[in-house]
């Protein structure tokens, strides 16, 4: 009798500590890398992905709170239905419509990229977030005021413990939080992926395949399937824009050899991503492949090895270019409701 | 016998520490932030005064301490942060990096003294800044005189990380490294160079004078 008291007893004790305990801690998600993908760059490794963390950093990639004076968030130049761009606009704009100098990257499969921003400034996913928030242009902001400012939110203190355990809110918090929704960004559900997976029923037309083919002679020694970019940096020998002045990577790095080179962009969705290149000069895509058909000026000193000979590209093969470009548009990711604004 | 525990309880704290302090100096003069020192036509204030020390290790006969505090922030404002404490030892010598390794540089978001809210990270162009230094002087050509340095860099060939090494004379007692900022600003040729805020040759060139204002008595 006895016995069986305290067996029961038991029971009901270890019951309460299991459920206090599920409430306590959050749950944790598995990063898919899909199928004959390489491995990512980040791999979570000091911060564990859990659902709890992933939402806590889509809200905070949604809120203007980021914003000195309320108005801006990621979002605002990072829109999903784009590939998280800022569409139409050839540079973005921060607070009070303050101009910046490059035009806004798509967030795609940034948890496979070694480096951010057009000059590879950013050495880790984590850290990245720090520069829209401070930039003049951008938000503006201070890392002390936004601590503060959620810290005073009726929401974010109760989110922000469940995820890390602790009640003070640190940058390391919030940056993680951005990174697991960032990095939780994978976009590999496009008709290339289909054909490539083999799914029933979806094949490339004669046109795509063509595309295919010169594109697989011409441009992935840059734009390396199935990421569509080495993830390294290259000039395509555009000439340096007169107002802006930017000399890319060699900003960053101090040295000759890195003058006028970008980094390479991925051309997953890059139906949707427009304006094209750094500065985003070209509107519309079928100009950037005219411009690397004919625009290219050999004698341009940085340009990359595999552009130095024109490709010259027939009018037929520049549509099957861009029919093919066509097929790395993924709809499943640029209206997946997970990664749009959370109601 | 609660006053024994109590004794022994304390202990540790009492006598198993030593504590390494840096002591900023102008022209052997202690220096306070804010404060001008100089004449009327020559003159000179620090305002801002941070640096990171990593990788501290101590040696003691055939013993290696390793600090297991990834890094130091000293900041001339924070005056405990001048102060750090080690193991009591019959110290033989010191060694530490000013600075922080590219490892480190490469590893995210991190926190405590390492938090980038510190004012010590670049985030443009990631990597954190090793060595602050800002004030006004007679000598700066600015128009407000002032000057700032800010020295980083991790990224080859501008790496601008430093270690340094003492020998310790006076085995058991409190350390007192002296850091000679005058040496410093002569090597900076404040009347041709004001500013420093990115790495580059610069950056490394002023990094590499930074063990020799470093001292021990």
């Amino acid at each position: 009798m006895r016995t069986s008291f305290f067996i029961i007893l038991f029971g009901i004790f270890t019951f309460a500590l299991v459920a206090f305990k599920q409430q306590l801690t959050s749950t944790s998600i598995d990063f898919i890398i899909p199928k004959k993908w390489p491995k990512p760059v980040y791999t979570f490794e000091n911060n564990p992905l859990t659902e709890e963390g992933f939402q806590l950093g889509r809200k905070l990639f949604y809120d203007p709170i980021l914003s000195r004076d309320s108005t801006i968030s990621c979002a605002s130049c990072h829109l999903q239905y784009t590939g998280f761009t800022h569409v139409d606009h050839t540079v973005s704009h921060g607070i009070y419509g303050r101009k910046g100098t490059r035009n806004s990257p798509a967030l795609i499969n940034l948890a496979w990229n070694k480096s951010f921003h057009w000059d590879g400034g950013v050495n880790h996913i984590e850290v990245q977030g720090i520069n829209p928030i401070q930039h003049v242009a951008e938000m503006d902001n201070t890392l002390e005021e936004v601590i503060r400012s959620l810290q005073r939110s009726t929401s974010y203190p109760a989110q922000f413990e469940k995820v890390f355990g602790k009640k003070e809110i640190t940058t390391s918090d919030i940056m993680k939080a951005l990174t697991q929704y960032t990095a939780s960004l994978v976009s590999s559900n496009s008709k290339y992926d289909q054909v490539m997976r083999k799914d029933k029923g979806v094949a490339f037309t004669s046109q795509e395949k063509n595309g295919l083919k010169l594109f697989q002679q011409h441009c992935t020694a840059c734009h390396t399937e199935p990421l569509f970019t080495n993830t390294f940096f290259a000039s395509n020998g555009l000439k340096m824009d007169s107002l802006l002045k930017d000399t890319g990577r060699y900003g960053i790095t101090y040295q000759g050899k890195d003058s006028m080179q970008f980094k390479i962009p991925t051309l997953r969705n890059i139906e949707f991503t427009f304006p094209y290149m750094h500065d985003g000069r070209y509107k519309k895509l079928k100009d950037v492949i005219n411009y690397y058909s004919d625009g290219i000026d050999p004698g341009n000193r940085y340009l990359h090895n595999s552009l130095q000979k024109p490709l010259n590209f027939t009018e037929i093969q520049k549509k099957d270019i861009l029919s093919f470009l066509l097929t790395l548009t993924d709809k499943t990711f640029l209206y997946n409701i997970r990664f749009s604004f959370p109601r | 016998m609660k006053l024994i525990l109590l004794f022994f309880l304390l202990l540790p704290v009492q006598f198993f520490a030593q504590t390494i302090t840096f002591v900023p100096l102008f022209n052997g003069e202690k220096v306070n932030l804010s404060t001008k020192i100089g004449q009327l036509d020559n003159w000179i204030e620090f305002d801002d005064f941070r640096f990171y020390i990593s990788h501290l290790s101590i040696y003691s006969s055939s013993k290696v301490w390793k600090d297991d505090v990834k890094a130091h922030l000293i900041d001339l404002e924070s005056t405990e942060s001048l102060t750090i404490t080690i193991p009591s030892a019959k110290i033989d010598s010191i060694s530490f990096n000013i600075g922080i390794d590219s490892l480190t540089n490469a590893s995210g978001i991190l926190d405590g003294d390492l938090d980038p809210i510190n004012g010590m990270y670049w985030a443009w162009n990631s990597g954190y800044i090793n060595f602050k230094l800002q004030g006004k002087s007679s000598l700066s050509t600015n128009i407000d005189q002032s000057f700032e340095f800010h020295l980083g860099g991790y990224l080859s060939p501008f790496n601008t990380i430093q270690s340094v090494c003492f020998p310790i004379k006076n085995h058991e007692q409190n350390i007192e490294i002296e850091i000679e900022l005058n040496q410093f600003i002569q090597q900076t040729e404040l009347w041709k160079v004001n500013s420093i805020m990115i790495p580059g040759k610069e950056a490394v060139r002023l990094s590499e004078t930074l063990p020799t204002i470093f001292t021990i008595k």
